[in-house]
């Protein structure tokens, strides 16, 4: 059966971070990576964890949190706040059932645009990998 | 806005380029660009302890009236530590290059608060605290200077004292609280040595202001950055030793002196205008450097709301407040929980922080709701 | 990880600790004025060096003092002054070694452990 279903990556990054705006259409997909779109935050700390498993569970297949470099938050803490969150070193924290395989957490600074993009894609190609393993079961 | 995007955007790109760079070598965590504010606090300590050492030995006093090989004096005692007391050399050099290493490191934290936009808002008692502290760092180095007591200190003193004069009502007074009496006596020194330490614990109070409204400030940078920062000192110790110039006799009237380009610039000024217009080059500088976080408008902060019905007193949000905006008050008679979250909407910046550390959707940024957000997610997710 | 990813660390690590306790070894000389001969006293440190045998040793150290720190030449402080800059150098020397393994707990990319 041909799987038709159309595999979107959903990245929350932080308006101070990489900048996305040139790579992306009005629909917030990146033209170098159309599996991906591009949601934006104030800062990467007001991400919830609800909302990468919200994302997950609407369908998505895998998330991409970008937030500054580790020390130059704009907000101070927000990356750092984030970071702890997703591995459970904060509350709140990410449910035991959501799959750890498929969120990545990126921290890079506004010139970093290709290094995003590639990592973006390296993503989008690990989740397949990781698709075509359950599939083969 | 407009004069935002004019000027410091740029100063912010090149800021970031030499972050990233400095990134690539040192990696994020041992970036000094990321402490820029621990840096000059780190020499503070060093000031502090290298000051504690040479106050052991220090006499404030003018005496020379006669020329004995048993004087003794501030010029003495700073000299008998100088070529006496083992390491005293060091520690009198460490001293000195830490106070200007001090005034460079916050003239850079200066430069990148004010290019990365991080001073303006609800960070403006951090902006205002940080003038004060500067011109108390600036009046302590040079009351340092003043405690040698040699021809430099002597000169200094006098146009000090000119300057003070100069100025109208409060000038005398001024003057005669600054040499502590009518003339230069042993009192003057004392007074001098005052400030210099009194003056420099009140810092320790004016930094509890400009740290009080961040949670966590970044005030120590990590070991490795120390290391770096006291060789530096060490080095330029060992490169440019410290010497006094010739001891300070009131009956001499010397007209030249070395300049320490740091703390004694104003001094230079002085030799450059009339003291009136000096004064009100200072005083108007001093008010302009104030109001900067007020040149730039933008759209006021739209402060988070909590939602009273939803919040459960976990304080979760009050603890990740960046800039402790979050205030948890016992619930009202009747509530199931025993706190309620409040926010000082004067020191909130907008963040988010605290939506993000809320697990029961009790706190929103009321122009972009958790839930809006988590809808947009599901929909793109489709 | 490749082998140079592995090892280099290691080996830049092993090279910078030598440095810092090769001048940590240096401090306690200078300070008996082992670098500075020309300043009355010192020669307590030249005699301790050559009945210990290790005079010929520091002799590249003793030169390279007096080249560039000669005009501390009648500073009575200059053991005391290349105490503390032998100091700075062992300071740079642990810096640089122990960034070069903490450098790798930097992240600019965060995966989630499974567990």
């Amino acid at each position: 059966m041909v799987e038709t279903k159309k595999k979107t990556v959903i990245t929350l990054i932080c308006e101070r971070a990489v900048d996305l705006d040139r790579e992306m259409d009005e629909k917030g997909v990146l033209k170098d990576a159309p599996d991906v779109r591009v949601i934006k935050f104030p800062c990467s700390g007001m991400i919830q964890p609800l909302m990468v498993e919200a994302a997950l569970k609407a369908g998505a297949e895998g998330v991409i949190v970008c937030g500054c470099q580790i020390g130059d938050c704009y907000y101070r803490e927000g990356n750092k706040m984030i970071r702890e969150r997703l591995l459970g070193e904060r509350p709140p924290g990410l449910k035991k059932t959501v799959d750890r395989r498929r969120v990545v957490a990126l921290w890079l600074s506004r010139l970093q645009t290709k290094r995003f993009i590639s990592e973006a894609k390296e993503f989008v190609g690990h989740l397949q990998t990781l698709n075509s393993i359950t599939e083969g079961k | 806005m407009v004069m935002q995007k004019l000027y410091t955007d740029p100063l912010n790109k090149v800021t970031l380029w030499l972050e990233h760079w400095t990134n690539v070598v040192a990696t994020s965590k041992y970036n000094p660009f990321y402490y820029h504010g621990a840096l000059p606090q780190f020499y503070l300590w060093v000031l502090f302890l290298s000051g504690l050492l040479l106050f052991a030995y220090y006499i404030p006093t003018i005496d020379n009236a006669y020329a004995s090989d048993r004087l003794i004096n501030a010029w003495t005692s700073v000299d008998y530590i100088t070529k006496t007391i083992p390491f005293g050399a060091v520690f009198r050099g460490i001293h000195r290059y830490a106070g200007d290493a001090m005034v460079l490191t916050i003239l850079l934290h200066i430069a990148r608060v004010w290019f990365t936009d991080r001073y303006r808002q609800y960070r403006w008692v951090q902006w205002v605290s940080g003038v004060v502290l500067l011109l108390a760092v600036l009046f302590i180095g040079q009351t340092g200077y003043y405690l040698v007591w040699d021809e430099r200190s002597l000169l200094l003193t006098r146009m000090t004292v000119s300057a003070f004069e100069a100025l109208p009502i409060i000038g005398q007074p001024l003057k005669e609280w600054f040499i502590n009496g009518k003339e230069i006596t042993n009192l003057t020194l004392s007074n001098y040595l005052f400030i210099h330490i009194g003056l420099s614990f009140t810092l320790l109070f004016g930094l509890w202001v400009h740290y009080v409204r961040m949670a966590r400030p970044v005030i120590t940078p990590p070991p490795v950055v120390n290391y770096v920062l006291v060789a530096i000192i060490l080095g330029v110790v060992a490169m440019f030793p410290i010497q006094s110039g010739v001891m300070a006799q009131l009956t001499q009237t010397p007209t030249t002196f070395e300049i320490d380009w740091f703390y004694l610039w104003p001094y230079w000024l002085m030799t450059k205008m009339s003291l009136g217009f000096f004064w009100l080059l200072m005083i108007g500088a001093t008010a302009l450097l104030t109001a900067v976080p007020w040149f730039v408008r933008s759209k006021p902060v739209e402060a988070a709301e909590v939602v009273l019905t939803k919040c459960t007193g976990c304080s979760l949000c009050d603890k990740d407040c960046p800039y402790e905006a979050i205030e948890m008050v016992p619930a009202p008679a009747g509530s199931r929980f025993k706190l309620l979250a409040t926010v000082k909407t004067y020191r909130c910046s907008g963040c988010g922080l605290c939506v993000g550390a809320c697990a029961f959707d009790a706190i929103d940024l009321p122009n972009l709701l958790d839930s809006d957000v988590t809808n947009q997610i599901k929909v793109a997710a489709q | 990880m490749s082998n140079r990813d592995r090892f280099l660390p290691i080996i830049l690590v092993l090279i910078f600790a030598a440095g810092c306790l090769g001048m940590t070894f240096m401090m306690p000389w200078a300070e008996l004025g082992l670098f500075t001969p020309s300043i009355p006293g010192s020669d307590f440190g030249l005699q301790l060096a050559k009945s210990l045998h290790i005079s010929e040793l520091l002799s590249p150290a003793i030169a390279f003092v007096n080249s560039n720190f000669s005009y501390l030449k009648d500073d009575v402080n200059a053991p005391y002054y290349v105490y503390g800059f032998f100091m700075a150098m062992a300071l740079v020397s642990a810096a640089i070694g122990i960034a070069v393994i903490g450098r790798q707990d930097a992240e600019e990319k965060t995966v989630l452990p499974l567990k």
